[in-house]
């Protein structure tokens, strides 16, 4: 039933799958906006333009590094590696199936919490390092908005530690074995439920939350002078930070995640993958 | 002014200027705005124009009256038969000529569609500046339907030069009339959808309503006029109370909103473009037959003396004066732009909002460089 992650091959199997999920991401991504808009995006390179993204990727890959002359150079250079790599921790303890995580912390959640906060940081920074009033404007909005989500996520988080009495992720889900906590845990567990998932759709600065992007007034916020690979990382995150929703398929309802073998987790993988491409397509439908 | 905002940025230490430069997704157009802010409200906005300055008004004094309409279709381009059709009234007014009655119903038939699709570029530009980026596909996807009836009878899909001073340079398509009624049968279908995806929207509604409100004396003190005055309740339809052409015998609302937001400006104008639609109904199947040109002399020399003649474009009042001294050259030809009048009033609109809401405030009030310049 579940998988075998004593051997490290597999752990690092688990990261590198992290690494190439965003190329799939923005695909899908690209495809339903413009399909939403009467349009039929990438269906050039290679067949139904699966490799589009990887095509940008290499575009991205070699593009010059402008650096900036009044800026920070250490910060500038810094930012972006800071918010990519806290997504990168944050995303590890997240488990996929039975087994499937590449890291099982005792104190999970926190853990979660803690190092997702730390991209805040990275996010100032790269607004206050580009030396430019867009782009500190842009910084700020985003920092005020992620960090004012947190406390929310944290709050109904905590509910969830409360029914299953230990913070360890593989803990939770196995408390659930007779029941999800949205069915077993009532009202409180329903309000949390709702709670988590708007307020990580804010955190992700994408759905109707992406103020901090806005690009028709700030052109691009915090990002707006990073070019090549860097402006890549700090997209990337972005994305990657959609995946922090598919926590809450463990949390709330128990099956071990989105890749278990299990029918029920399927039916609710599901869900979950419709609720996350769709906020995100639909945020550009709408304002 | 410019030497007092320079100093109070450097002395006071919570001024902080942003230059909603002249290159900027979403001021449509090259218009530089300097923003001063405090945190995220803007205290004055400062617009710098003249960066796409061409010298329209000088360069009429060096061209005959026929060539100077096609100068004018580059000025608001998005009402470039509405400017066309106001230097000809104008000369037409100066020489007393009585055009035919074809002509006035194509005119008004051709400036009643310029109006749909100037306003339904500005509804694309204005979901897009809120981040709908879909508006924009769905109101270019209708608009390339009048750009190809434009095309099809007058030779040019914006820029159209298709009046001439005494009437029209050539006979509409025969195909004219069908497709504009094709045209008015699917737009009635798409304009419920478009309500459908912006007007309802709680986003949107928040992001509009009680943001800019500017009153009715204020209108009228800052000349706001057009679809941006009618949404403060001031009532300056050109077409109602100087009407020319044939509006006089066409029935239609002028739509009036009382609030002045900047959602009672964009409600005006959803509510134009039924407006428009009716009157086109009323006149395309009853085009007279006739000439569609007045006998004109070969050299068109105005009379001395001044001449004004006023026109509804898209954006509001379009004026042309001409002070012509009998030559067949305007002496000096000055254009009264909407764009510029209700820019005047931006400062006013925008201070103590939100930058965010600044950018609603200048889509609302659908303002076209190129008409603010010249």
């Amino acid at each position: 039933m579940g998988y075998d992650m004593g051997n490290d091959h597999y752990r690092s199997c688990v990261l590198l799958f992290y690494a190439v999920i965003g190329l799939f991401l923005v695909y899908a991504e690209r495809k339903v906006c413009a399909f939403m808009q009467c349009r039929i995006g990438p269906n050039r390179v290679g067949p139904y333009g699966i490799i589009q993204t990887i095509a940008d990727l290499f575009k991205l890959l070699m593009k010059e590094l402008i650096p900036i002359k009044n800026a920070d150079k250490f910060l500038f250079n810094l930012a972006p590696f800071i918010v990519i790599i806290t997504t990168f921790l944050a995303i590890a303890a997240i488990p996929f199936a039975k087994g499937l995580h590449a890291i099982d912390f005792n104190i999970g959640i926190f853990y979660i919490l803690a190092v997702s906060s730390m991209s805040v940081i990275g996010v100032l920074l790269a607004g206050w390092s580009s030396n430019n009033k867009y782009s500190l404007i842009g910084a700020m909005r985003s920092g005020a908005q992620i960090v004012s989500y947190e406390l929310s996520v944290g709050l109904s988080l905590i509910t969830i530690i409360v029914l299953a009495g230990s913070m360890q992720l593989s803990t939770i889900v196995e408390a659930q074995a007779d029941g999800w906590f949205i069915f077993k845990g009532h009202i409180p567990a329903i309000i949390a439920f709702i709670i988590y998932l708007i307020a990580a759709t804010a955190e992700t600065n994408r759905g109707p939350f992406d103020l901090a992007e806005a690009e028709s007034e700030l052109t691009a916020g915090y990002h707006t002078e990073y070019s090549g690979i860097k402006f890549a990382f700090s997209i990337w995150p972005n994305l990657l930070t959609c995946l922090l929703l598919l926590l809450s398929q463990p949390l709330f309802s128990g099956e071990a995640g989105c890749l278990s073998t299990s029918a029920a987790g399927k039916r609710s993988t599901i869900l979950w993958i419709i609720y996350l491409r769709s906020s995100g397509s639909l945020e550009k439908h709408f304002s | 002014m410019t030497e007092e905002n320079k100093n109070s940025g450097l002395d006071k230490e919570e001024e902080y200027i942003i230059n909603i430069g002249p290159q900027h997704p979403s001021t449509h157009g090259v218009l530089r705005l300097v923003v001063s802010l405090k945190g995220e409200i803007v205290k004055s906005v400062e617009p710098h124009c003249g960066y796409i300055h061409r010298g329209i008004e000088k360069m009429c004094e060096k061209l005959t009256y026929p060539q100077i309409i096609h100068l004018t279709d580059r000025l608001d381009y998005l009402s470039a038969h509405i400017n066309n059709e106001a230097v000809c009234l104008c000369v037409e007014k100066a020489l007393e000529i009585e055009v035919p009655e074809r002509v006035k119903y194509i005119r008004a038939i051709l400036s009643e569609l310029t109006r749909i699709q100037s306003h339904e570029l500005w509804w694309c530009s204005f979901g897009m500046d809120m981040g709908a980026t879909t508006c924009y596909f769905y109101g270019l996807r209708d608009r390339e339907k009048v750009l190809d009836i434009f095309e099809e009878t007058c030779g040019g899909r914006m820029i159209v030069s298709y009046n001439t001073p005494g009437g029209l340079m050539n006979d509409i398509h025969p195909n004219f009339q069908k497709r504009v009624k094709e045209f008015l049968k699917h737009f009635r279908k798409k304009l419920p959808e478009y309500d459908q995806l912006l007007t309802g929207n709680v986003i949107m509604q928040e992001r509009t309503k009680n943001i800019g409100i500017i009153s009715r004396e204020d209108a009228i003190s800052y000349g706001v006029t057009g679809p941006s005055g009618r949404g403060s309740g001031f009532s300056c339809d050109v077409r109602k109370h100087h009407p020319y052409g044939i509006y006089d015998k066409v029935d239609f609302v002028e739509p009036l909103y009382k609030t002045g937001d900047t959602f009672s400006r964009y409600k005006v104008r959803m509510d134009e473009m039924w407006e428009s639609m009716k009157i086109i109904e009323q006149l395309i199947d009853n085009i007279p037959e006739g000439d569609y040109c007045a006998k004109m002399k070969p050299v068109i020399k105005l009379p001395e003396g001044e001449y004004y003649q006023r026109v509804e474009a898209a954006r509001g009042e379009l004026g042309v004066y001409i002070n012509s001294r009998g030559d067949k050259y305007p002496y000096r030809l000055k254009l009264r732009s909407p764009s510029l009048s209700n820019l005047s009033a931006l400062n006013l609109l925008a201070s103590g909002f939100k930058i965010a809401d600044l950018i609603a405030i200048g889509g609302s009030l659908d303002y076209v460089i190129p008409d603010i310049d010249r």
